[in-house]
């Protein structure tokens, strides 16, 4: 450009640019969307970007991204600015986004791409996308008892606990068909740990074999008692889920649902039933130091079964993309709820439930806890025993 | 016709009636499929006082040092060392009917040791009773030269009196492809149809579930069928009804069922009804749609069922609870 003014004559060269800038590397503006930052594990959602510059250049140009209102980062922590040296040739150069704090409404999450002078270029307007109103309420189910006589559980076959998962997708409008948000549920997740199960029994009688010889005697514990709990090498708290939903509690559809304001929103339900077989006696083989059985000792009295088990169930998004993404799920609340049961106890036996409150864990991964390995031991209850004599 | 009264059965015999109309229910015969060394066998199962006692597989304790000690070898197990639970099932059967090979042992003794599962798993039949625990008659592919539980195959629970019923069923299966083949042609669906009404409570079970898998069923032949039923195969009908229909077809069975239970007036249907929907309710929790329609129906029973002495009374409040009705509603958890 060349100006005169008084005589004097000035030539300056003014370079214009201009860029194409791509977040979720696409021309659609719907997936200019990135989701916000987890807690519950600690993680985040980068998306990939990409920026070149249109027409001509007479070389590369450096150009400066920041966003000043802080709600994203490119793409970790302390990277609230990037440099990207643009091709003179207009090839793209890649750059990732992520969520650090929630957008209120679409496009408020602005990216300003200014040269190293600071003189601004242009901006791009991005959604960090949340979840809200997020809740997993527990409903304490039936009593247990005994269906059958040897299985412990709530009777009926009906739930201990049931829960629901839901949240609300922000801010309103956002397109959750994008492909950032298409595959995100709500679902459940659920770790317990202890699971400590022990059975009691007394009144003892014996059964001899014909080998037993006359004199032959047993002393047996007048009650015992049979103890189930998780090995030493078992890392509690443990996943906790139905078979084939790892690391989710259940995977069926009704625990799969889109979050409110997405297209078929729903609340993810399930429910869960603690139970064990508790069989109404006790035997034992006695043998002599031959090796030959002498007799069976029954414990004919089966005087109670106790349970004690802590769980923590889960309100999470899940992301069902297949093969599973690394960021595969993050936790929006939490709710405790325990058994603590006795089937001698007078008073009806069920679980404690408590209020959901914002998620304060991660959940736990891993083994389920039905594939966990389980030690029993047997032990006597008390000093007193029982001798029979052939 | 076998069926037994199932006025006969004692409140204590419910969990074994629960356990009989679920096996026969889903009970699945194919007499041309391959049997080998198990041939099809009618078994009464008289166990030992101890069977279904709880224990340790592998290990005794040795009388003179109280040690736990290996069964085999009788060398001590170290202390605190982590025991296999298991179940013990010990006892005699005796051979009733074998299909196709008369000859061979006639009864014998069955002793195994199942693996108790302390995980948290679904409601199993097993769970609601045991025949190798508890007694009963069986219809199962037997091979009595075989030891522990693979002398036994696909074993289910006979309601009292079905076991006569046997040999006649697996004839008639044999020579009807549509009874032992789920019928895909009109012609062959319609061959099912008469057979509701046959004397032998195997078969008409069989096809009525075929009829019901297949959506082959109206209302009206569902409640004709019903009319002409009693006793267990009636209890089969209606378990069968409330989860063998498919999902779309509550119009077709709640009338006919809602209408059966309305309009009872004998106590032998009442305990008909009861156990089919306590069978559904229990060990089908996660069909929601016949579930909710089983306890329904289990509450309406409560509130209309006939006496055991006699016919309905002007008041429920004023009749004599049936126990064998009440140890089903108290099962199901039905207030």
């Amino acid at each position: 450009m060349t100006a005169t003014c008084g005589g004097v004559t000035k030539t300056v060269t003014v370079a214009v640019h201009s860029l194409d800038i791509q977040i979720n590397n696409t021309t659609a503006t719907n997936d200019d969307l990135v989701v916000l930052n987890s807690t519950h594990p600690a993680q985040q959602f980068n998306v990939g970007c990409q920026v070149r510059l249109l027409g001509p250049s007479v070389g590369n140009v450096t150009v400066v991204l920041s966003n000043p209102d802080g709600r994203l980062r490119f793409p970790n922590a302390a990277n609230t600015t990037v440099s990207l040296n643009l091709d003179a040739g207009g090839a793209f150069s890649a750059f990732q986004i992520s969520g650090n704090a929630a957008s209120a409404a679409i496009g408020d999450a602005v990216i300003h791409f200014a040269l190293t002078n600071g003189s601004e270029i242009t901006t791009k307007n991005v959604t960090v996308v949340s979840f809200d109103t997020a809740a997993v309420p527990l409903t304490q189910g039936g009593n247990y008892g005994f269906t059958g006589g040897t299985r412990y559980e709530p009777a009926g076959n009906q739930p201990a606990v049931s829960f629901t998962s839901s949240a609300r997708i922000r801010p309103a409008g956002v397109d959750c068909s994008a492909p950032q948000l298409t595959n995100l549920r709500m679902a459940i997740m659920q770790e317990t740990s202890i699971k400590l199960i022990n059975t009691t029994w007394d009144t003892p009688t014996v059964s001899w074999t014909a080998a037993a010889t006359t004199g032959t005697t047993i002393t047996v514990p007048t009650t015992t008692r049979r103890t189930v709990t998780y090995t030493a090498a078992v890392v509690q708290p443990v996943n906790d889920g139905l078979a084939g939903a790892s690391p989710l509690y259940d995977k069926s559809a009704t625990a799969l649902t889109p979050a409110t304001g997405c297209a078929g929103a729903g609340t993810a339900a399930s429910n869960d039933a603690p139970s064990h077989t508790a069989n109404p006696t006790f035997s034992q083989t006695f043998q002599n130091s031959a090796g030959v059985a002498v007799g069976t000792v029954i414990w004919n009295n089966r005087v109670n079964t106790t349970r004690v088990q802590h769980f923590r169930t889960f309100c999470v998004v899940f992301d069902q993309t297949n093969p599973p993404p690394a960021a595969l799920f993050f936790s929006l609340r939490e709710a405790i709820w325990d058994i603590n049961l006795d089937s001698a106890a007078a008073a009806a036996q069920h679980a404690t439930v408590n209020a959901d409150a914002p998620a304060s864990a991660n959940p736990a991964t891993g083994i389920q806890s039905n594939n966990a390995p389980l030690a029993t031991t047997d032990n006597p209850v008390g000093a007193a025993t029982t001798t029979f004599t052939k | 016709m076998s069926d037994s009264d199932i006025l006969a059965a004692t409140p204590e015999q419910h969990l074994h009636d629960l356990r009989a109309v679920y096996d026969m229910g889903n009970l699945h015969l194919d007499p041309a499929a391959k049997v080998g060394d198990h041939p099809w066998s009618v078994v009464r199962l008289t166990p030992d006082p101890h069977s279904g006692s709880e224990t340790s597989v592998g290990v005794a304790r040795n009388i003179e040092t109280g040690e736990l000690v290996e069964v085999g070898t009788g060398k001590p197990v170290a202390a605190g060392t982590a025991v296999q639970p298991g179940t013990i099932e010990e006892g005699s059967w005796a051979l009733i009917t074998r299909i196709g090979a008369l000859r061979g042992k006639q009864h014998g003794r069955y002793k195994w040791i199942k693996p108790t599962d302390y995980h948290d798993r679904k409601l199993e039949p097993d769970d609601i009773y045991r025949p190798f625990a508890k007694g009963g008659i069986v219809l199962c592919r037997h091979n009595p030269q075989v030891e522990g539980t693979a002398q036994f195959d696909a074993v289910s629970l006979l309601p009292p009196g079905w076991e006569t019923d046997v040999q006649p069923a697996f004839d008639a299966l044999q020579k009807n492809k549509a009874l032992s083949k789920t019928p895909t042609s009109a012609a062959g669906k319609a061959s099912l149809q008469p057979m509701l009404a046959n004397d032998n409570p195997i078969i008409s079970s069989i096809a009525f579930r075929s009829l019901v898998e297949l959506g082959s069923l109206d209302s009206k032949t569902f409640q004709q069928s019903l009319s002409r039923t009693t006793n267990y195969r009636r209890a089969v009908f209606m378990y069968v009804a409330l989860v063998h229909a498919p999902a779309a077809e509550p119009s077709t069975i709640e009338p006919a069922l809602t209408q059966a239970v309305q309009s009872t007036t004998r106590p032998p249907d009442s305990r008909s009804a009861a156990l089919a929907f306590t069978a559904a309710a229990l060990f089908h929790p996660n069909s929601p749609q016949s579930r909710t329609l089983s306890v329904n129906l289990l509450s309406a029973l409560r509130g209309s069922a006939p006496s055991v002495a006699g016919q309905r009374t002007a008041s429920p409040a004023t009749q004599k609870p049936d126990p064998y009705i009440e140890e089903l509603l108290k099962i199901a958890q039905v207030p």
